[in-house]
């Protein structure tokens, strides 16, 4: 059986049909709770902002224009929830302290196991310390590898500024992953040398 | 190109338009520092990309499927009421207002022919055979202000006028203070 399009379950939604908004919200939830995940680095933040994404969208639904994708309008309603909880609380949630990714899909050996846990833990920290303005474009671009027009588009931001938060993110993140390796040269030489 | 612009230009290099990268190009040729800068900074957005490439999946999908679409009903009965029941609600209750104003207005005609009908119980040449002393329009005022069992320390008024036949009686007195205090 093909699957319906977005298009068409939006449609059906719109008639009030609430298991084509399900259809909806099990073909993207995957995709909004990871987007939103990467903005915030918290789970439970993370689902919050799922379901008030979806919330939204559906009482927004029939100011969906058919001629940008779905995928386009949550970008933006992820961001924005994201970036307006980052703003809110930005000495409570997870810029201290963000949780550690569970999955790891390409494991080697123990000990590179425990590197690319370690690097993972330690990079989503940095970008914690990013600014919310920062955090957003840097999870789009790099990431997500959004052109800068999209992110331009999601952000309400033009090209420029992007441009410029883009430049500050990395290069903050460049210093902070300098430092780390300062410090953690020798450790991390240890582990592969056994 | 000089040093200072070459940074912006190698952190933004997947930015850059084909002239200006050719710009960036022709410069790390021909400086080592920029070009070691260049290097270190790719090495770290690979690391970075690497490191944060994997996408964090919900532990039980099912869950938040189920926790998203109960939100979303529940937001749906909200707005249901909140767009649909109340302009509902407001006519009902302009009538219910309209039934209650003049159930009140009946009650208070009603009171007042009572009030009237009680005041006309005692009347004028009744007060003037009891109560001589007491000016008869006064205690009208006094039965339709008051009502017609208003207590002066203890009997009622009207009984108080009717046993009211010594002005030195200390009861009377009373009587004739309550009076004169509503006049």
């Amino acid at each position: 059986m093909t699957a319906e399009t977005d298009r068409k379950l939006i449609d059906r939604a719109l008639q009030g049909n609430a298991l084509s908004f399900r259809h909806l919200v099990e073909r993207h939830q995957s995709f909004v709770y990871s987007l939103a995940f990467r903005l915030v680095g918290n789970r439970d933040d993370a689902k919050d902002i799922t379901q008030e994404a979806f919330i939204r969208l559906w009482r927004n639904l029939n100011r969906y224009n058919p001629d940008n994708k779905l995928t386009t309008w949550l970008y933006r309603i992820v961001t924005n929830l994201s970036l307006d909880m980052l703003k809110s609380a930005r000495n409570k949630y997870s810029i201290r302290n963000p949780e550690a990714h569970d999955d790891v899909p390409v494991r080697h050996t123990a000990d590179q196991y425990l590197i690319e846990t370690e690097l993972r833990t330690v990079v989503s920290m940095m970008a914690s310390l990013l600014t919310p303005k920062q955090k957003a474009v840097f999870v789009l671009r790099d990431l997500e590898e959004l052109t800068v027009d999209e992110v331009s588009e999601i952000l309400s931001m033009s090209p420029g500024k992007i441009k410029s938060n883009l430049f500050l993110a990395r290069k903050r993140m460049s210093e902070l992953i300098k430092s780390y390796y300062e410090i953690k040269k020798p450790v991390t030489d240890e582990v592969q040398k056994r | 190109m000089k040093c200072r612009n070459a940074e912006r230009a190698i952190y933004l290099y997947p930015e850059l338009n084909d002239r200006e990268r050719t710009v960036l190009d022709n410069h790390l040729a021909g400086c080592a520092s920029c070009r070691a800068v260049f290097d270190r900074v790719q090495r770290e957005r690979n690391l970075i990309f690497s490191s944060l490439r994997v996408r964090e999946v919900p532990d039980n999908e099912s869950d938040l499927t189920d926790r998203i679409m109960n939100g979303v009903m529940l937001d749906r009965r909200t707005v249901t009421t909140t767009r649909h029941a109340w302009p509902g609600l407001i006519p009902s209750l302009r009538w219910s207002m309209a039934v209650v104003s003049v159930v009140l207005v009946i009650m208070f005609i009603a009171e007042q022919r009572v009030g009237i009908t009680q005041t006309a119980e005692v009347s004028v040449t009744e007060l003037d055979t009891y109560a001589p002393r007491l000016n008869s329009t006064l205690f009208l005022k006094s039965l339709t202000t008051a009502g017609s069992e208003v207590a002066v320390n203890g009997p009622s008024l009207k009984d108080c006028i009717i046993n009211c036949t010594d002005p030195s009686d200390p009861a009377c007195l009373d009587c004739l203070t309550y009076m004169k205090k509503l006049n």
